[in-house]
């Protein structure tokens, strides 16, 4: 599920969305024990893709979620997850916000809260929290990709995209996002050879990968 | 008869005249935003212009209601009322019978008129159709409301002589905002003056969600050198909106000083220059948004400026020559011979 969401994947297997309709009623329906709000939240957030009106129940479960103190962070993020997907900016940056100030090493708050902040025409917080992003989760490319568009393609910044990738891959070799990152940097640099070795190195890592 | 017979005739006729009205509140509701003040009082002027509208509008339907038709309509006027109340049912019947004009405008019709009117039935967005059911549940609320009244405490004549005062009140109020909205657009419509650019910075945005879909009214509050200042907003002019700007953005307010001495707003537009150097304090060698502030410069003419820019970007980007020699070309042409040939050097180490 997190794979399609992050994808934008969301109901390319329908199967997946009958298993989390599934998953969201046993989960909801226990009464032995106390349920997993903060997991229901997150269900019918993916729920809310293909019925906008299950955005309210995500909402309820995240409300109640935290009360409860069941993952608060995560709770606040399907809030303002939702609170985007209605076009109300302002608000979800300010739940991304508390989340943020529950889990300051919550990449995908910052993720969210970049994306917020373009919405809102902040380019400053957009890169503060593009890049808080990367640092939360060194390892994670998927968060190499909104540090590029904004660094690299919207400020036009070769230098510091070259020096955040270059952190990435001293904790990671083996990134291979960052390897094209840094290519790509090195291109508009006008390094020509050392933006060839990384695309070569990244060809590699990639085959290797598929390869396994 | 002259056009002021007319006009006269006009006034002297209840229902025209407020019917004329109601259309003037709505024509200068629209001014009030086109030729707006800086203002708190100003955004609340904006926002009363819908409810006057409403107001408006409740007071056309109350005339017609209570009229005494013309004479060829008199057989007819015992009726007047269920006439009005069977139009705002259509308005909100037509909401709900809009899937069935659908499908009736594909048939295959000769006559081009109804043809056209069952497309245009059909076609009316969700936005519309709650609109139109709306105005015809509260019409009829109204005039079933009237039709109570007026077999109950309007048979009392101190309370029918309250309702002619109150009748004569809501035309005053009325006539005072439009009024008022003769005076703005007389100041800002014959407006000679050059526009002058203020920089501000917001504080935030306050909102008026309207009821059933029917649009937002919205207010920022801006920092400006005078203090802080709230301005009504305008989507179709503003680069700022509810949900589309964070507190701290950079602006440019236009302003125009108005023919009768009373400035007004024309648009609020993102300060891309400040913009950019608050990208530039976090990002120092981000060149594409450098690039966009010598642009900005060079527009104003703020030639040390230029240079000071050209100079920080080629330490970052030694390579990027040929940008400095096009910029050199520029500052010659402006007659900066001795920042030209600085930037030269620079290009040609």
């Amino acid at each position: 599920m997190n794979r399609a969401l992050r994808h934008g994947d969301a109901g390319g297997r329908p199967t997946i969305v009958y298993r989390i309709m599934e998953a969201a009623g046993a989960l909801a329906a226990r009464r032995d024990v106390q349920p997993p709000l903060c997991l229901l939240a997150h269900l019918h957030r993916y729920l809310r893709i293909f019925d906008e009106a299950q955005g309210e129940v995500a909402m309820r479960y995240a409300r109640r979620a935290i009360d409860t103190g069941d993952r608060p962070a995560d709770a606040w993020l399907t809030i303002g997850v939702i609170l985007d997907k209605r076009g109300h900016h302002a608000d979800a940056l300010a739940a991304l916000q508390r989340a943020l100030a529950i889990d300051p090493r919550h990449a995908e708050a910052y993720r969210w809260a970049a994306t917020q902040a373009l919405m809102l025409q902040d380019p400053v917080l957009a890169y503060r929290m593009a890049r808080a992003a990367l640092e939360a989760a060194p390892d994670d490319p998927f968060y190499a990709r909104p540090v590029e568009r904004l660094v690299l393609r919207e400020f036009g910044d070769a230098r510091t995209m070259a020096a955040l990738m270059e952190q990435a891959l001293a904790r990671n070799p083996g990134m291979a996002a960052a390897h094209e990152g840094l290519a790509r940097a090195a291109e508009a640099l006008g390094d020509a050879d050392r933006a060839a070795g990384h695309r070569r190195v990244a060809a590699e890592l990639r085959r290797g990968r598929s390869a396994r | 008869m002259s056009v002021l017979d007319l006009v006269r005739r006009l006034l002297r006729t209840r229902v025209p005249s407020a019917a004329i009205l109601s259309a003037l509140v709505l024509h200068f509701h629209g001014v009030a935003g086109a030729y707006r003040l800086p203002g708190a009082w100003y955004a609340a002027f904006g926002h009363a212009g819908l409810a006057l509208f409403a107001l408006s509008v409740l007071l056309v339907v109350h005339r017609i209601a209570t009229t005494t038709p013309p004479a060829p309509l008199r057989p007819l006027a015992p009726h007047g009322t269920n006439f009005i109340l069977l139009g705002a049912v259509d308005l909100a019947i037509l909401s709900l019978i809009t899937p069935v004009l659908r499908a009736a405008a594909g048939a295959p019709l000769q006559d081009p008129v109804s043809r056209r009117a069952l497309e245009s039935a059909a076609g009316l967005s969700g936005l519309a159709l709650v609109a139109i059911f709306t105005i015809g549940a509260v019409v009829t609320a109204w005039i079933l409301l009237l039709q109570i009244l007026d077999a109950t405490v309007l048979r009392i004549r101190a309370v029918r002589s309250l309702a002619r005062l109150l009748d004569r009140v809501v035309v005053g109020v009325l006539l005072a905002y439009c009024l008022a909205g003769t005076v703005l657009a007389y100041n800002g419509a014959f407006d000679p003056s050059p526009p002058t650019y203020r920089p501000a910075t917001l504080r935030s945005i306050s909102s008026i969600r309207l009821p059933f879909g029917l649009g937002r009214h919205a207010s920022a509050e801006l920092l400006t050198e005078r203090g802080v200042e709230r301005v009504l907003l305008i989507p179709a002019r503003d680069q700022l909106w509810p949900d589309s700007a964070n507190a701290g953005l950079p602006l440019r307010v236009e302003v125009h000083r108005g023919l009768l001495g009373i400035p007004w707003v024309q648009a609020i537009a993102i300060d891309t220059r400040r913009q950019s150097e608050q990208i530039l304090e976090a990002l120092p060698a981000a060149a594409a948004t450098r690039k966009t502030l010598i642009a900005a410069l060079v527009e104003e003419g703020r030639w040390s400026d230029v240079r000071a820019h050209a100079e920080a970007h080629v330490r970052h980007y030694p390579g990027d020559g040929d940008y400095l020699l096009s910029l050199a070309t520029r500052l010659r042409a402006a007659g900066r011979t001795a920042d030209a040939v600085a930037l030269e050097r620079l290009a040609r180490p």
